[in-house]
């Protein structure tokens, strides 16, 4: 059985320590109840790979935890049929069928999602448009601007708005993330936090606050205590202006129903 | 080939006035309403969410205050460049709209200004609160 020599065995990828389980695994009967063990800890060790390749797919709309999903049975699919002996290294073998995978996912889904399609992609489109006319202009665009820019009409424009509000927050904006607080942020997140620590929020309101997700947090901080606009919040934080729209409203909701038995 | 037409240039909806059961669940399609005019009317897509954030919070504030089956009424007014919001609902006496609330700075951040009515001599039992929005406001105070 060849394991090494293959083509990619030269470069570093962080999976060479899974390579002989390969071998092992592709070499034992369908019977044999090693392999069940075997194609955990490969299906486990090659997950980044599956994930990675899920966020590719991020920017479509689909829920994020779906899309792992899908890829991952993309790469069992691959520990299960590579056959080492062919010469070819495991990871060429596998990004396409994981890639594969997540593609018919798409197409097999794409009609049964709860908005209509054309909407659903209007979102999107209008999600980036947003977020480019926002940089340019420096303020958030209006339906008209979107429209123009788009080359809509602008009841498509208004009616996709109206469904944005109905359209679960999207993979698209939850993936967008994660960069690390950059230095201006963390000021005006201070800055925020010595408002909120006035007397008339330190009782009731604070103790709220700080229990809510990092995200919502900071961005109701920086809403309502930072006066910064949403278009703003939102190159800042990263997510799109339409996102940080939907977790304000939905934070406020939250503050509300908690902060009931307030004076 | 597309003309894209200039919507700017389409007449403005006239006033709008709308009454439901003051009850947190007649407030979604007031907040619709809110946004679907500032939409209309061309206004930015974070004043459009503002203005519906500030319906929830004033209709929320309101029912909140409101006596038993009361009613909510909403009143929305457009001008080229404002929306004027103005909410009102039948209290019991001696109920007033709080504002040293996190919920009244969350109003006052929305829009450029805000305001409690309070009973006006005709109608004692009534409570309301009216918000004004200019189309590029929205900054806070």
């Amino acid at each position: 059985m060849r394991v090494t020599g293959q083509p990619r065995s030269a470069e570093r990828t962080g999976y060479e320590h899974l390579t002989p389980l390969l071998a092992e695994f592709a070499g034992l009967p369908a019977d044999d109840p090693r392999r069940r063990f075997l194609r955990d800890e490969l299906v486990t060790g090659y997950l980044p790979v599956a994930q990675h390749i899920a966020r590719r797919f991020a920017r479509r709309g689909e829920p994020q935890e779906d899309l792992e999903q899908v890829a991952t049975v993309g790469l069992i699919h691959a520990v299960d049929r590579f056959e080492p002996d062919r010469g070819v290294d495991f990871l060429s073998y596998a990004v396409p069928t994981v890639t594969g995978e997540v593609r018919r996912h798409f197409r097999d889904q794409a009609w049964s999602m709860r908005v209509p399609r054309r909407l659903k992609d209007l979102h999107v489109t209008l999600s980036v448009a947003t977020t480019e006319l926002s940089q340019r202009v420096g303020r958030a665009p209006t339906p008209t601007e979107l429209a123009e820019h788009l080359g809509l009409g602008r009841e498509d424009v208004l009616e996709a708005l109206e469904a944005a509000d109905a359209y679960r927050t999207s993979s698209l904006d939850a993936l967008l993330v994660d960069e690390p607080e950059s230095g201006t942020l963390g000021d005006m997140i201070g800055q925020a936090d010595a408002e909120l620590e006035r007397a008339e929020y330190r009782q009731a309101l604070q103790p709220l606050v700080h229990k809510l997700p990092e995200r919502e947090r900071t961005i109701l901080m920086l809403r309502f205590f930072g006066n910064l606009t949403q278009s703003q919040i939102a190159q800042r934080v990263g997510i799109s202006q339409m996102h940080v729209s939907r977790l304000l409203a939905k934070t406020l909701a939250h503050l509300r129903d908690n902060l009931a038995t307030e004076g | 080939m597309t003309q894209i037409q200039k919507a700017v240039e389409a007449p403005l909806p006239g006033p709008v006035e709308v009454r439901v059961a003051a009850s947190i669940a007649q407030i979604p399609p007031l907040r619709a309403v809110v946004g679907d005019l500032a939409a209309r009317a061309d206004f930015d897509i974070d004043a459009i969410a503002d203005l519906r954030m500030a319906v929830d919070e004033a209709g929320a504030t309101l029912v909140a205050l409101a006596g038993v089956d009361a009613r909510m009424c909403c009143f929305f007014e457009l001008s080229p460049d404002e929306i004027v919001v103005t909410a009102t609902v039948a209290v019991d006496p001696g109920t007033s709209v709080p504002t040293a609330t996190f919920g009244w700075r969350v109003l006052s951040t929305l829009m450029d200004r805000v305001e409690v009515l309070g009973g006006p001599p005709n109608s004692p039992g009534e409570l309301g609160i009216r918000m004004w929005r200019s189309r590029y406001g929205g900054f806070g105070g």
